[in-house]
């Protein structure tokens, strides 16, 4: 493979590799920002269902007898079209107040329980939902926990158009960049071949001037000479040969 | 040309493609990185805007709802105990705000929380009893503090840049370096030889596609064809002449002006290939 096509080869793989690169860097960054931007929705939430919870937890309520928890969670998931479900469950994973009544009572998923572990917000993706939660203490420590669960759409469709801004960004990007690339490629061949030009411009007896003190250019001249003597060597010699053949 | 000549050339020119493509790479690739990048910051935070503002909005209505009902037994709200602390815990459980200001209904500041993050747009949501406003929650927005991780990512992004094209530059450097030190060489070895009074063609032009370098092998094998043809003309010129010389007359004549005329040793190292 000649030396332009090899140095076009590399120079567009390289440029290609490192926007795809950036491009994958800003991909997993974005989908982290979606996925606090889904959190940050929630969080207020969780907070503001779990102060309620603790304050009257202190003043010696059970759970259970903090019904007006369940109105809350109620008007909350009105107010959010994203919010598919709260649940409230005590420490033993059984729910005590849903927004879904039927599973009051039930035990709630296994992993929300183990989750409980962590202080702070977890959460967990499952088909098409999100689930949020967090732990609630009381003077005893661990009471239970708060599961909001949230429908993937809008994280989806923030994502999505995410994605698709990044992919014209890039394929634009990068095709600009490429023809760059292949012009400054061929630029750089121009420069860097002169030698070799030059070399051809005095065999092919073009170059003016004396000669030349190094390289191609020096070795091209001495072979240049070369041939003019063998060719004046080889015309004095049909000479001699046309002078016996007329003499004979 | 010497050993160690030929060893520093092919060094060079492997340096100088390599360092080319390293600096174009860098150059474009980061470039054409940076300006995605940033449009793809833009994007981001222009969606982290949107968000926080339904955020703001969210916990400016909640509040704006329990300070309502303290409004509706009668408590100002410059009286209201803990306000402060409950707007800086409201504050630090929901990322994407950065100040809560509870304002009286003469729109003084009554109280408020403000965190380190600047401040992007206000949400303001009235507290109202009987239609009669009696406060209001200002919410600021920080969309910055949702969009922490595209700003966590520049350092790295720039070292992969900087790897993506120091591999590149070794990339350059070996494969294409290499081809044209190897170019460069063949033909200072065939122009050497040709000099030296062989007649060496050199590899085929056509082999080596368009360029300078294909250019300076074609004009190689042209200058060895036009020698070889004048050469080849003198031989059977001679021979010509040998074929009718029945008494051997000539022979020794014929030998010496063809010695005389022959380019140096081509019967052993000539190499004229038709190739280009």
């Amino acid at each position: 493979m000649p030396f332009v096509s090899r140095l076009v080869l590399v120079v567009v793989f390289s440029v290609l590799l490192t926007i795809a690169a950036v491009a994958a860097g800003a991909f997993l960054a974005g989908e982290r920002v979606n996925a606090e931007i889904e959190e940050a929705r929630v969080s207020r939430l969780l907070g503001a269902l779990r102060s309620t919870t603790e304050a009257n937890l202190s003043i010696g309520l059970a759970l259970d007898q903090i019904s007006p928890l369940q109105s809350r969670i109620e008007r909350e998931k009105a107010s959010d079209s994203s919010v598919l479900a709260i649940d409230i469950f005590n420490a033993a994973g059984k729910s005590v107040y849903s927004t879904d009544r039927g599973s009051v009572g039930e035990s709630v998923t296994e992993i929300w329980t183990e989750k409980l572990q962590d202080d702070g917000i977890w959460h967990t993706v499952t088909r098409g939902e999100t689930v949020f939660g967090t732990r609630f203490e009381n003077d005893l420590g661990l009471a239970g926990g708060i599961a909001v669960i949230v429908s993937d759409r809008s994280r989806q469709a923030r994502g999505d158009a995410l994605h698709f801004d990044l992919l014209t960004r890039t394929a634009s990007l990068a095709s600009g960049a490429v023809v760059l690339s292949i012009l400054s490629a061929l630029a750089f061949v121009y420069a860097v071949t002169r030698g070799f030009d030059r070399a051809a411009r005095v065999l092919r007896g073009e170059a003016g001037g004396g000669a030349p003190s190094q390289g191609l250019e020096l070795l091209a001249f001495e072979a240049k000479e070369t041939w003019t003597k063998s060719e004046q060597r080889i015309e004095r010699g049909l000479a001699q040969l046309g002078a016996l053949d007329d003499a004979h | 040309m010497p050993i160690e000549s030929q060893r520093m050339g092919k060094v060079r020119d492997r340096l100088v493609v390599g360092v080319f493509v390293f600096v174009l790479t860098l150059v474009l690739g980061g470039g054409a990185g940076v300006l995605m990048f940033n449009g793809f910051k833009q994007k981001v935070e222009e969606t982290a805007r949107r968000d926080a503002n339904v955020i703001g909005t969210s916990v400016a209505r909640a509040l704006a709802l329990q300070f309502e009902k303290a409004a509706r037994f009668g408590i100002p709200l410059k009286l209201l105990p803990g306000v402060e602390a409950y707007l800086s815990d409201t504050m630090a459980q929901t990322p994407g705000i950065t100040r809560i200001v509870l304002r009286g209904p003469d729109g003084r500041e009554a109280r408020f929380a403000i965190g380190p993050s600047p401040g992007g747009e206000t949400v303001s949501v009235p507290i109202q009893v009987d239609t009669i406003q009696v406060g209001q929650v200002d919410v600021t927005t920080a969309p910055a503090t949702l969009s922490t991780a595209l700003a966590a990512s520049h350092i790295p992004l720039a070292l992969a840049v900087l790897a993506c094209s120091a591999i590149a530059g070794v990339a350059g450097a070996f494969f294409a370096g290499s081809a044209l030190a190897r170019s460069r060489l063949r033909l200072a070895t065939v122009l050497a030889r040709n000099a030296d009074g062989e007649l060496d063609s050199g590899p085929g032009g056509a082999r080596l596609g368009q360029g300078a370098i294909a250019r300076a092998y074609r004009a190689t094998s042209t200058g060895v064809h036009r020698v070889a043809d004048k050469w080849l003309a003198l031989q059977a010129y001679a021979e010509e002449l040998l074929a009718v010389d029945f008494e051997g007359a000539l022979r020794a004549d014929v030998e010496r002006i063809r010695r005389e005329a022959m380019p140096r040793n081509p019967s052993s190292s000539a190499k004229v290939g038709r190739g280009s």
